[in-house]
């Protein structure tokens, strides 16, 4: 499968500031891609050089193959879906629709014809005719979304899609969003600091730090195989032990050596993060050989879920697990209660970076 | 609280009533009356001074005065808005001083800023001066005393207002929409037209109006600059007063005047308004 858009050691500074540091990434033909990273790590820019409203100070951009680091945004095939939307306030949603296919030529009913069907596409049908300034938050998303989508695009960028709906309607525009892009079958790039949303949305995900991909792969690479303590503290929940890497195990003070995964690819001696995914961590009120004691400090009621925060015994440490609201425990966790908590040694993960 | 808030607008009421509504209601029944004999006012009523101010004689002098105005409008546009939009464009912290850099002629006196095209333009002037000098002329172009020299001084004058109320307006609009514009397919021609344009209406209109409300009652450019050749409204206005001595017949041109202000700044107000609260459901 060849690539659709290729980005090769892409950088761009503002002043001192190397908002982009060099990117490396590709995006296949009817892929949903997230960019996914903390504020300031560079997105918005990667996605507006993409569109070609920034130059690259090196490197290149290529679509289909081609060379478009030089191509100005409007001879670009991609279209981006901005942060605030940036609908024209004094055209009405089917001139908004509209203007991207009037700027081809497309004129009278073939122009009608395509619009309707962009706002029948994200059920806008009955308001076309109405100005930005009179929908709701979610109706000038899809606006937004409408009027890219309708430029049939071979890549559509999209910022923060999601960004201003409230939890509930962003859950609903996450499936959305997942069907129009199956059902168009253009490319999506989406980005989001929302690392849940980019789990649940993405075929692959970059996450970007300071300006630098940090790691990519799939949702599932990216948590369960986090590459650095950045990666695993940025996605997902996990608890962190701090240690050295000794004979049979991973040495943490006042805790003794743990059990981990791949022990061998990191030298002995060597410092190193631990990583325990809370949902891990089996809690039992029973002793058990290689379990720890713990005491619980509190918990939290989620629902289908509930996190448990534990001090380990002796040492203090922290620790949090996650245990299924059905769990024979579950019912009567409270502060002070006494546990016993181990974890399966190909559930820690030995992080050096 | 209303009788707090009516305390602290007594001030600003009383200087506004004693000075502007006072005035203006005393030009307006001025009008009504008949000249007396000797430049004095003779208080027995006639509409006669409002048949005589459509008569075709002041008539034309108000047309030639609007053109006059609407030229100086246009010109200031065209100057204004390129000049607007760079400002806009530049770095926050560079904004300010280059809007002050704008406003500076406004620290000298108009008078003496009017006199100083007189020296710029007349026969012997630097502009003819250095053309002579550089051989692209044989003659001295005629540029002082005509309505180029007019114009050229109201829209020296006046464009710093064009400039800062469409700064106002297109820096309030931002890069964002017509990125997005560009980013659909359209050229910056394009985009200018259909979305840069329409969106600073409100911001050309404020200026346009400022501009030619202040150059149509402007008496001091026709007259210096003009060589006292052609006669705008204004200059009718200050000859009736202090040349013919006819008060009630420069009261009724001056009400007149005053009024077209009126309505148009009102026309203008109205449409800012519906322009912001159309803003205000957006944001
Ligand atoms: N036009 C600009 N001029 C100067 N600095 C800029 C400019 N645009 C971005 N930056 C800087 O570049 C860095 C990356 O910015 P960018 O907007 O790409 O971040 P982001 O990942 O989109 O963040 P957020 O999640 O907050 O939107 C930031 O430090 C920002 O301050
Ligand atoms: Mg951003």
């Amino acid at each position: 499968m060849s690539a659709l858009l290729e980005i090769a050691g892409v950088a761009k500074s503002f002043g001192t500031i190397r908002a982009v540091d060099g990117i490396d990434l590709a995006v296949a033909p009817n892929e949903f891609f997230a960019l996914l990273g903390p504020s300031g790590c560079g997105k918005t820019t990667l996605l507006r050089l993409i569109a070609g409203f920034e130059h690259p100070d090196r490197g290149t951009i290529r679509l289909d193959g081609a060379d478009i680091t030089a191509t100005p945004p409007n001879k670009r095939p991609i279209n981006l879906m901005f942060q605030s939307y940036a609908l024209f306030p004094h055209m009405t949603v089917f001139a908004n629709v509209a203007y991207g296919l009037e700027m081809e030529g497309l004129r009278g009913a073939a122009l009608k014809a395509r619009v309707e069907q962009a706002l029948g596409l994200v059920q806008l049908s009955d308001q076309a005719s109405r100005k930005p300034h009179q929908l709701s938050g979610g109706q000038k998303q899809r606006v937004a979304l409408a009027r890219a989508l309708v430029k049939r695009p071979k890549l559509l960028l999209l910022d923060e899609p999601l960004g201003a709906l409230d939890k509930k309607l962003r859950e609903k525009m996450q499936i959305e969003l997942k069907r129009l892009q199956q059902e168009t079958g253009i490319a999506f790039l989406v980005v989001t600091h929302d690392q849940e949303e980019a789990l649940t949305m993405a075929d692959r995900i970059a996450l970007l730090d300071h300006g630098k991909v940090a790691q990519l792969g799939r949702p599932r690479d990216l948590y369960e195989r986090p590459e650095s303590r950045f990666v695993a503290d940025f996605v997902g929940q996990m608890n962190f032990f701090e240690g050295h890497r000794r004979g049979s195990g991973f040495a943490v003070a006042g805790l003794g050596l743990l059990p981990a995964q791949d022990l061998d690819a990191v030298p002995e001696g060597t410092a190193a993060s631990l990583a325990v995914r809370p949902e891990r961590v089996v809690l039992s009120d029973t002793a058990q050989p290689g379990a720890f004691a713990a005491e619980v400090v509190g918990s939290a009621y989620m629902g289908q879920d509930l996190v448990v925060h534990l001090a380990l015994a002796g040492s203090g440490l922290p620790l949090v697990a996650r245990l299924p609201a059905s769990h024979r425990l579950a019912a009567d966790i409270e502060r002070g209660r006494q546990v016993h908590c181990s974890w399966a040694a190909e559930h820690a993960r030995l992080l050096v970076k | 609280m209303t009788s707090n808030r009516l305390l602290l607008l007594a001030p600003g009421l009383a200087w506004l009533t004693a000075l502007l509504i006072i005035p203006c209601g005393l030009i307006f029944v001025l009008g009504f009356f008949e000249r007396g004999v000797y430049g004095g006012i003779d208080y027995t009523l006639t509409t006669e001074n409002f048949a005589r101010a459509v008569d075709p004689l002041y008539a034309g002098i108000f047309l030639y005065s609007a053109r006059i105005a609407l030229t100086a409008v246009v010109f200031s546009l065209l100057i204004g808005y390129p000049a607007a939009t760079c400002i806009a464009k530049q770095p926050k912290r560079r904004q300010m001083p280059l809007l002050i850099l704008v406003m500076m002629p406004f620290w000298s006196n108009y008078l003496i800023r009017t006199y100083a095209w007189i020296v710029l333009l007349n026969r012997e002037g630097l502009i003819n001066g250095a053309l002579t000098k550089l051989g692209a002329i044989s003659e001295p172009l005629p540029l002082l005393y005509n309505d180029f020299a007019i114009v050229t001084g109201l829209v020296y004058g006046y464009v710093p207002f064009m400039i800062l109320a469409l700064y106002s307006s297109i820096s309030k609009l931002g890069p964002e929409l017509a990125e997005a514009s560009t980013d659909l397919g359209a050229d910056s021609w394009r985009t200018f037209l259909r979305i840069t344009l329409p969106l600073t209406l409100p911001g050309i209109a404020a200026g346009s109006v400022f501009v030619f409300v202040l150059s149509i009652g402007n008496f001091v450019t026709p007259d210096l600059l003009g060589g006292g050749k052609r006669t705008m409204l204004g200059n009718l206005i200050y000859d009736q007063f202090l040349t013919a001595r006819d008060w009630p017949f420069g009261a009724t041109l001056a009400f007149l005047l005053v009024a077209l202000m009126m309505v148009l700044l009102t026309c203008q107000a109205v449409f800012v308004h519906r322009s912001a609260t159309q803003e205000e459901a957006r944001a």
